[in-house]
């Protein structure tokens, strides 16, 4: 609003000042040939002045002066020939009277109305400037009240913290803080307010899931057996559960039943009943899911993991990812262990093993694979021709 | 808002100066007094509005406001807050906004002091001059928009180019702008004249401060050029005979000969043709300059962008106003009645001549600087025309013409003596004749045929100055009503006599630095001491460092002679941190008056602590740069003398018995 006043005071200010001189009454009928003329003459009045003046300083010589002037005179009488001329030629014309209304015209519509339609048509009207200074105020303050909420929560946390170690069996006092030291970050907290609230309640879908969400952070994104024990006893109780949902599909990509996982993430999707939050969650999941899953045997990656897992890895150390990864094989390994018939799991188990460079632990995989697939000579080839493809000669490991 | 604000002020300025353009047009059609009386209000607010959009573009980027993709472009937050005001003009989109607003400064100008112009003629003008500005805000506004957005804006800008980050470049180009768009001014007073149908000696008293004016920013802004390449390039070179300094150039000489034959105009009413052509072309070779450099069909420095797109519109423009103006021309050419007449020797024959010379220069500068192109165009083939084609094609045309400079003040108009001239100048040949040869026997390894050079600059610097001794009279008057009569000489006088002056004095620079020059490049390291040219250099340390927005190694070097030390110069190499981009700062060191020591850092020899080292010896090289701000300033003297210019024809020699004849006979008036 302020932009557009604007706006008009400068179109308008402009137009005063540039058509101004129509408002003069004067200024009206044809120009005055006779002032033109003036003009001319009076350029050359002055050098006839000027020569007065070099001829009395004997600049120049009496004869060179008398030439001048001659000239300068012709000069005069020429221009006074064309205003006798062109004064007869003047005189038929009549004043027009178009001139007034041509000008509003243009003073009026045309110059503010181009102006308007081409600006609008080119220009960002409602786009306020973004001086840097500004902006990074505007930054500071956006951290400064997140910094403000996490204050007061853990003013909030202080005080339950307080309330908790005069009456440790207020199951309620636990439950509404866990989810607050989860958001705090504070993950081993919320793990133990969660059990506590569990235990003094009873189970719930919400503290079930919760302490699932939990451990699966504290893990570095990878659903343990535990946390998974703990979603599916969430969705016995109550099947709609979205948090339980979400980690149930993550934790079918960890073991590689992508199938599943993409099933229940679109079922959860488009769920109009669940939760906004977890509902995106899952649908991003999905798309990350198509994106990887069709390649994720030759394509190196670390296995699917969930956005906020992602987010939490690229946060960590070389060291932390490191140990992460290390324990998502480490898992993997151990399932192969129960059910070695997963030729697609013992895939990705190789592939991580030549990825993160551990011979020992590929020739431990290889051989038991070889077991696993005795007298199945078809799979045991794939196998082959799998590792062949990461640049490891399986016959050097198979004697 | 403000951006937005600057957006909606270059817009308006468009629709402005259509009015401009249209409206006065109108009144001339059918001789409306209200109509033409609006020409100049619209002009000042068509400069106005433009003022405002340039403001608001300056205030983006001093707010480092990366919204705007321009400032997003071209600016870092961390430049020093000159170089962010600078950077509005050292791209693509921010300079040809200073080139509309110095369109419309000019424009705003008639109209301000044009008040001694007849109301018809300075309509016209300000018409022609509102289609320039037309023409060159669509331009803008659609193909290289300096207000365009970004959304989401970034961080951080990606910084002007380093070798633009200069003192120099806050003068230069302005200064070049106000002389480039200056003809403009000389343009629409030309065309307004042929539209008009009246060119004679009142036209030509109005047009030539507008043209004194646009020669010496020109001129400045040349030199400014030189100046800041010879320092800020690091070649230790002053005049590179690159496209885009002809570019610049050329409107220069067709300038200097526009100021010259618009005296004649002015003064005898001859010439006509010539002057009109000029005016004419001197513009047409400011837009072809913009057209080389903004088209991108040249690469240097100032090309800031390469858009096949934009090219094309600057050669729709080029076409038009350059051929419009010409068939204009001739369509009007036969009714150009011709003023005084006069002989072959004499005042305007001189100044002739030197049209001739300075515009058939213009046309070896245009080849030389076209037909690279040209070559490129028809066989793909890269050549180049380098300083050899233009020392053997410019310069033998003009060391004719600066010969003849100290004749011409000295001829009388109409009819002039060129052995009583001659007469004269013999004094002046000896005296430049005896100096030549002393430098060339005290620097006795210069080549012999400089001594002819020197001659001729030396020749140039006095005999600029006979003219008005002759005038002062001092043999024939005495000392003291000698010294009166040359404090009564018109300022006019002393600004034809400096400013020739002043160009011997570049002459004399050139011939100095280019005969006697010196260079050597070698690998130093810090402790070092050498010897050139005469001089001993020590090379003290060389220290890293961190500037604003670059870092850089600094080298710092004591230049003494016969243990004097002379001074301590600190060349620099530097990285610019936006753009990864090195640049050299070169250390010089003016010694006595007007040579200078120049060094300049080079790369660093793998493996041990040397670099490599630059040093050029340069005598006489700021006379260069002096003698154009002589003509600067000779410029502007001349421009201060309000009075106006008579010529005094002289007669044949049996009239004028006549002429004395009429004129005892006729009392005084």
């Amino acid at each position: 609003m302020v932009f557009w006043l604007t706006v008009l005071a400068l179109t308008a200010a402009a137009i005063l000042i540039g058509f101004r001189p129509m408002l003069r009454a004067a200024g009206a009928g044809t120009p005055d040939r006779v002032e033109d003329h003036e003009h001319d003459i009076a350029v050359y009045r002055h050098q006839l002045e000027e020569l007065a003046g070099e001829e009395a300083r004997g600049a120049i010589s009496p004869v060179e002066a008398t030439q001048a002037r001659n000239e300068i005179s012709r000069r005069i009488l020429a221009v006074e020939d064309r205003l006798k001329a062109g004064g007869t030629a003047s005189g038929s014309t009549s004043a027009p009277r178009s001139g007034v209304a041509t000008l509003s015209l243009f003073a009026l519509v045309f110059v503010p109305g181009l102006a308007l339609v081409v600006y609008t048509g080119i220009g960002s009207p409602g786009y306020e400037a973004q001086p840097l200074a500004m902006r990074l105020e505007a930054m500071r303050d956006a951290t400064a009240a997140r910094n403000q909420t996490q204050d007061q929560l853990r003013d909030l946390v202080v005080r339950a913290e307080d309330h908790l170690r005069d009456n440790p069996d207020d199951g309620r006092g636990w439950d509404v803080l866990a989810p607050v030291y989860f958001r705090l970050g504070e993950v081993g907290k919320s793990e133990t307010a969660y059990r506590n609230a569990i235990r003094l309640l009873g189970e719930s879908p919400q503290r079930l899931s919760g302490l699932g969400e939990a451990m699966v952070t504290a893990a570095g994104g990878i659903v343990t057996a535990d946390a998974s024990a703990l979603f599916d006893r969430a969705l016995d109780a109550n099947p709609s559960n979205a948090r339980a949902r979400f980690f149930a599909g993550l934790a079918d990509v960890q073991i590689g039943q992508y199938a599943d996982a993409r099933s229940g993430w679109t079922a959860l999707a488009a769920d109009e009943g669940a939760d906004m939050a977890w509902r995106t969650v899952a649908q991003q999941s999905l798309a990350r899911l198509d994106e990887t899953a069709p390649e994720i045997d030759t394509s190196g990656r670390p296995p699917v993991l969930d956005e906020a897992t992602i987010e939490q890895m690229q946060d960590m150390s070389a060291d932390e990812r490191g140990s992460v990864i290390e324990g998502m094989v480490a898992s993997l390994d151990e399932r192969l262990r129960a059910e070695p018939d997963d030729l697609e799991g013992w895939k990705r188990l190789i592939r991580a093993r030549i990825v993160l460079d551990q011979d020992d632990g590929l020739r431990d995989a290889l051989e038991r694979v070889r077991n696993a697939y005795e007298g199945r000579p078809e799979q045991l080839e794939s196998l082959r021709v799998f590792a062949e493809g990461l640049g490891v000669n399986v016959e050097d490991y198979w004697p | 808002m403000i951006v937005e604000l600057g957006h909606y002020a270059l817009v308006l300025g468009l629709v402005l100066s259509l009015a401009q353009m249209v409206v006065p047009m109108i009144g001339l059609r059918t001789n409306d007094a209200r109509m033409l009386s609006v020409a100049p209000s619209l002009t000042v607010a068509t400069f106005l509005v433009i003022a405002v959009s340039f403001a608001a573009l300056t205030w983006a980027y001093v707010t480092s406001d990366f919204s705007v993709r321009n400032v997003w472009a071209n600016s870092f937050s961390d430049k020093p807050m000159i170089f962010k005001i600078t950077g509005v003009w050292g791209n693509h989109e921010g300079s040809m906004l200073l080139w509309i607003l110095t369109l419309a400064l000019f424009g705003a100008l008639v109209a301000f002091f044009g008040g001694n112009l007849p109301s018809r003629l300075k309509a016209a003008v300000l018409s022609v001059q509102g289609s320039v500005t037309v023409a060159f805000a669509l331009f803008i506004l659609l193909t290289s928009n300096p207000f365009e957005r970004l959304s989401p804006p970034p961080l951080e800008g990606r910084d002007l180019n380093p070798i633009l980050q200069d003192i120099g470049l806050a003068i230069h180009p302005p200064l070049l702008y106000l002389g480039y768009v200056g003809f403009s001014i000389c343009f629409s007073f030309a065309v307004a004249a042929l539209i008009e149908g009246r060119i004679d000696a009142a036209w030509a008293r109005w047009v030539r401060p507008w043209t004194l004016v646009s020669w010496v920013f020109l001129t400045a802004g040349i030199s400014m050029g030189s100046y800041w390449a010879y320092y800020e390039l690091g070649w230790g070179g002053w005049w590179f005979w690159d496209p885009v300094e002809n570019a610049s150039f050329m409107p220069w000489l067709i300038g200097t000969a526009l100021l010259h034959s618009a005296l004649v105009m002015e003064k005898r009413e001859a010439m006509k043709v010539w002057t009109i052509l000029l005016a004419i072309l001197a513009f047409s070779f400011s837009l072809l300059g913009t057209f080389l450099v903004r088209s991108g069909v040249l690469t240097s420095v100032h090309s800031f962008a390469t858009d096949p797109q934009r090219g094309l519109f600057i050669l729709m423009i080029l076409v038009f106003f350059i051929g419009g103006s010409l068939i204009l021309f001739a369509l009007r050419a036969g009714t150009l009645r011709n003023g005084g007449m006069f002989h072959p020797v004499s005042r305007e024959g001189a100044l002739v001549l030197n049209n001739l010379f300075l515009t058939t220069a213009t046309a070896t500068v245009l080849v030389g600087t076209l037909y690279p192109l040209l070559v490129e165009a028809v066989s793909g083939e890269k050549i180049s025309v380098g300083a050899p084609y233009f020392n053997y094609t410019f310069i033998p045309l003009m060391i004719p013409l600066l010969m003849a400079v100290p004749f011409g003040p000295l001829l009388a108009w109409k009819r002039g003596n060129l052995a009583a001239a001659a007469e004269r100048l013999w004094l002046v040949a000896a005296i430049s004749l005896v100096a030549a040869l002393a430098i060339a026997w005290l620097a006795y390894d210069a080549p012999v045929l400089s001594a002819f050079a020197y001659a001729l600059a030396f020749w140039l610097v006095i005999g600029s100055f006979a003219d008005i001794l002759q005038k002062a009279g001092f043999v024939r008057n005495g000392w003291s009503k000698g010294w009166a009569r040359l404090r009564g000489l018109p300022r006019a006088n002393w600004g034809t006599a400096l400013a020739h002056a002043g160009l011997g004095i570049t002459t004399l620079g050139i011939v100095g630095v280019t005969t006697l020059e010196d260079e050597t490049v070698l690998r130093m390291t810090p402790g070092e001491t050498t010897s050139f040219a005469g001089y001993d250099v020590a090379f003290n340390s060389l220290t890293p460092g961190k500037g604003p927005n670059f870092t850089y190694d600094k080298g710092i070097f004591t230049i003494s002679r016969d243990g004097r030390v002379i001074g301590t110069v600190e060349p620099e190499k530097r990285v610019y941190v936006a753009s990864r981009m090195p640049t050299t700062e070169a250390g010089i060191q003016t010694v006595g008056l007007f040579s200078q020591y120049y060094l300049a850092l080079g790369d660093a020899v793998e493996g041990s602590e040397d670099i490599v080292v630059r040093i050029w010896w340069k005598p006489w090289v700021t006379l260069i740069w002096y003698g154009t701000v002589i003509m600067v300033a000779a410029g502007l003297i001349s421009l201060s003398d309000r009075r106006l210019r008579i010529g005094a024809p002289v007669a044949a020699r049996r009239r004028r018995d006549e002429a004395l004849a009429a004129a005892k006979a006729e009392p005084a008036e």
